[in-house]
């Protein structure tokens, strides 16, 4: 890797390839002249004669060397640009990149255009790299659109993203045989129903952008029910954008009535605040979000849908950390949504897929050795009874010791043989399950007696794992389509009751997808939540260019 | 720091014309400053008769209308890169305002202050827009034509080594021979600082067909540069930039001071006024005659111009650059 090739080229001019790099503008204007059948053979003959013997082709051309030339070449593959229909609607299809999400500007639209007017034209070997040069943009925008645009990897490790490519001589092929551009990517792009709701809402959100946004409520007291004020206009009037706010019953539009407090109750739902039709400064802060940021927000959900995996599995676990949301699906179909407690935003819980492999009913916590230093190790030293009551016991070897029998005073940071865990039971950090897919990052899904979290409207507290509101519940369905025998809620229950460390493999290990989202899509209505972990603004700036490390 | 008080209190005692400390005494009794500036790059410093204009240029005219009160009391002096500390450090010239980046060997080694950075630039690559590439992670295999003798080929060796990409170098001594051969598709891309290329963009026979890449591989933070013998000088060269850049802040133009809002600069500029017992409009001169930073951008670099460069990193802070002046309290 990383091999450099120096060449001095001092004072000479160099006359190979030049025909090749550019298109010159002679060739552009040349007259229009339909192609005859025997005008495309040659073409390809020059197709495949340049892909074989020209060192000299355009970079995006020579990057996807290998793939043009086994279509074009050794598959005998068909044009796919010149004497179709099919250039125009690239163009067309790049030029309105904002409906997939993707920026215009990173696609040569014009030059294309420009090409494509020059199609005619009589020189063949430029005809065949105009051909060439399509398909490089096409392979590019269906790279783009299918797994997402080029990142590089020193963004933010916690993306963690699992890198994925696209076959590009199956998008050529796959092409060849429909007729239409759109056509094409509209059985390419990602299918699952949370991106097709992304893109369905974003060219809403576009019009409304059109049409200029909303107007901004003011800052002031909390607005509610019953009162009577200007600003309630001003909230009718921004609700009445995106969610419809009901018309102004007789005392005017300035009081604010049931009908809008329940139009402001369901905003506040779709944005994760607390339900109460009080507009206070979380509220107002989250109307007043310019229409640009949310659908900046809807085009980086839909990114990052592109990173997925394309099969997330018939029976699938689906946890959002932005949203505090866990959903479980089963046979293709959401079964249920539970409310998760996610890491806090110096322990951000990472983003990847996964397989859940086994349950542990009555788990021991094993105190990993970051908290057993910064927390735990100044308790045991100033009182190590209370975290013997606690549970807690210190482990050597296959020895295991209470805590009341060490001087904890002698120990500290690279002197200390032991490992801290603590025992199944109601204190314990777990719970009573927890739910393993053995990764890198030491994340899991676990029980916790820390139920308060739950009622909160933001949930990042964790440590990093996801703490689940109703785990027995989850753990009873995940037995189930695990494929485990002999277990329903009841045994559940009594294997919990015994206090006893219970393992039980599952003969199906279930998808999990842990993912990061601050938009999505239910029942038509857009979702926004806040960026906790600052992932939406880095991934922005690094669509931008912004994000390099100098 | 010596304070721009304690300096002028020096200049008295020891009479005018000092070539130690004092350039601002010797510039007003002068009533010339003596700008340097480079020979002619596009858009920073050019010249078209007896006339200069550029970015460079504009900064030299904000200090001249500043410490003259008039904006066209300049003589600039070309100088060529080699030339430039040298002269400065000489007294052949009051400033230097051509495109310098600051290093620490420059600033630490040599007898020269640099009062801050009026320009971020960096290394980045010209590609052909037909490519539709947007980043230089996207330049796997490229053959990138450079200018040598300078820095701009091994950043660009040590970056492709550090990513792990392959590609190959094409080395000229001259920039019109770069160009002409990554116009001729004899190389896919042509280094060199984001400006200059800019400036070599706007030389080719389609500029519109070639874009900057939006990324670059090299902090070049461009800056006026003094002598390090005359605190007080370089902290007035200073706050005329953080003036320039707050007025934009302000949105103090010069079409503002023209009309209603010569107090706002008066008071904008009281602090400097008073320290460097300045005529109390001085702002308002100055941003008569060059505008505040972003009117100086737009005339000479911006999306109106040959060179059309994105404000990018040369943004207000507010607004996602990295202009950030201290406030003029």
């Amino acid at each position: 890797m990383g091999g450099l090739r120096i060449m001095t080229l001092k004072n000479r001019v160099v006359a190979a390839c030049v025909a090749v790099g550019t298109i010159s503008a002679p060739l552009i204007a040349e007259a229009q002249s339909a192609l005859t059948e025997r005008d495309l053979a040659v073409v390809r003959l020059n197709i495949v004669d340049l892909l074989a013997n020209e060192p000299g082709l355009p970079l995006p051309v020579r990057q996807r060397h290998e793939e043009l030339a086994e279509y074009y070449g050794t598959g005998g593959g068909d044009l796919l640009w010149l004497g179709t229909g099919r250039a125009g609607q690239l163009v067309a299809r790049l030029g309105g990149a904002e409906s997939d999400g993707l920026d215009p500007d990173d696609y040569p639209t014009d030059q294309l255009a420009a090409l494509e007017q020059a199609i005619t034209v009589a020189d063949r070997r430029g005809r065949a790299i105009i051909e060439l040069h399509f398909s490089a943009a096409f392979l590019e925008y269906a790279g783009d659109m299918k797994v997402g645009r080029f990142l590089p990897r020193k963004v933010d490790p916690n993306f963690f993203l699992q890198g994925r490519s696209i076959e590009p001589l199956t998008a050529l092929e796959g092409l060849a045989v429909d007729e239409d551009v759109d056509g094409f990517f509209d059985g390419w792009e990602p299918q699952s129903p949370y991106y097709q709701d992304l893109k369905s809402v974003l060219l809403e959100y576009r019009a409304i952008a059109q049409l200029g946004g909303w107007p901004k409520v003011p800052l002031g007291d909390t607005l509610k029910p019953g009162m009577d004020d200007p600003r309630v206009g001003i909230l009718r009037a921004r609700l009445a954008v995106t969610d419809g706010a009901p018309q102004p019953g007789l005392e005017g539009a300035d009081v604010y009535d049931d009908a809008l407090a329940e139009t402001v109750r369901s905003f506040q739902k779709r944005h994760g605040l607390e339900v109460d039709a009080a507009v206070g400064p979380a509220t107002i802060v989250a109307l007043n979000v310019p229409v640009e940021r949310r659908i900046e927000e809807l085009k980086i959900a839909m990114e990052r849908w592109r990173w997925m995996p394309e099969d997330l599995g018939d029976d699938h676990i689906l946890v959002n950390i932005a949203g505090f949301e866990l959903r479980r699906w089963s046979q293709g179909r959401e079964e249920e949504r539970m409310n998760v407690v996610v890491g806090k935003p110096y322990h951000r819980t990472p983003v990847f897929s996964d397989q859940i492999k086994y349950l542990e009913f009555n788990p021991y916590w094993n105190v990993p050795s970051s908290i057993t230093f910064n927390e735990e190790l100044p308790k045991l030293q100033s009182d190590p009874a209370g975290r013997a009551a606690a549970g807690f016991e210190a482990v050597q070897g296959d020895q295991v010791y209470d805590l009341r029998s060490i001087d904890w005073r002698r120990y500290g940071p690279g002197n200390f043989p032991f490992r801290i865990r603590q025992r199944p039971g109601d204190n314990n950090a777990l719970g009573r399950v927890k739910f393993m897919f053995p990764n890198e990052h030491n994340v899991y899904l676990h029980d916790t007696p820390a139920r308060s979290l739950f009622g909160r409207a933001e949930r990042a507290f964790s440590h990093g794992c996801i703490r689940l509101a109703r785990p027995l519940d989850l753990a009873d369905q995940v037995l189930r389509v695990g494929g485990v025998e002999g277990w329903n809620a009841s045994r559940v229950d009594s294997v919990v009751a015994s206090r006893n460390r219970t393992v039980v493999n599952l003969a199906k290990p279930l998808p999990v997808h842990i993912t990061y989202l601050t938009a999505w899509v239910d029942g038509g209505d857009a979702n926004f939540r806040n960026d906790i972990y600052n992932h939406d603004e880095k991934l922005l700036a690094a669509l931008d260019g912004r994000a390099l490390s100098w | 720091m010596r304070g721009p008080l304690m300096a002028l209190g020096m200049s008295l005692v020891l009479g005018t014309g000092s070539a130690q400390a004092g350039t601002f005494e010797d510039v007003q009794e002068r009533g010339r400053l003596v700008c340097g500036v480079s020979e002619g790059l596009r858009g920073f410093s050019q010249q078209s008769g007896e006339l200069w204009s550029g970015f460079d240029v504009d900064f030299c005219r904000a200090v001249a209308a500043a410490v003259l009160g008039d904006g066209d009391a300049v003589d600039f002096a070309p100088l060529s890169a080699e030339a430039r500390f040298d002269a400065l450090e000489a007294g052949e010239v009051d400033l230097l305002s051509r495109n310098s980046t600051w290093t620490g060997s420059r600033d630490l080694a040599r007898g020269i202050d640099f009062a801050g950075v009026i320009y971020y630039d960096g290394q980045g690559f010209l590609v052909p827009a037909l490519y539709g590439m947007s980043s230089v992670y996207d330049l796997e295999g490229a053959r990138i034509c450079v200018v040598s003798g300078t820095t701009t080929q091994t950043n660009a060796s040590a970056f492709f080594e550090e990513q792990g990409m392959e590609v190959s170098f094409f080395e000229f001594e001259e920039r019109a021979e770069a160009r002409a051969a990554y116009e001729a598709g004899v190389c896919d891309t042509y280094t060199g600082d984001r400006s200059a290329l800019a400036a070599e963009r706007s030389l080719l026979n389609e500029p519109d067909g070639h874009v900057i890449l939006r990324d670059a591989i090299s902090k070049e933070p461009l800056g006026p540069v003094t002598r390090d013998d005359d605190g007080a000088w370089v902290e007035l060269v200073r706050w005329v930039l953080f003036a320039l850049i707050n007025a934009e802040e302000a949105r103090l133009g010069t079409a503002a001071v023209a009309g209603d809002r010569l107090a706002e600069a008066v008071t904008m500029g009281s602090v400097l006024t008073a320290a460097f017992d300045l005529r109390e409009d001085w702002l308002a001169t100055v941003l008569a005659s060059t505008g505040h930073y972003g009117e100086i951008f737009e005339r000479n670099l911006g999306s109106e111009t040959p060179l059309a460069l994105r404000r990018g990193l040369n943004a207000l802070w507010t607004e996602g650059g990295l202009l950030y002046a201290p406030p003029m309290r």
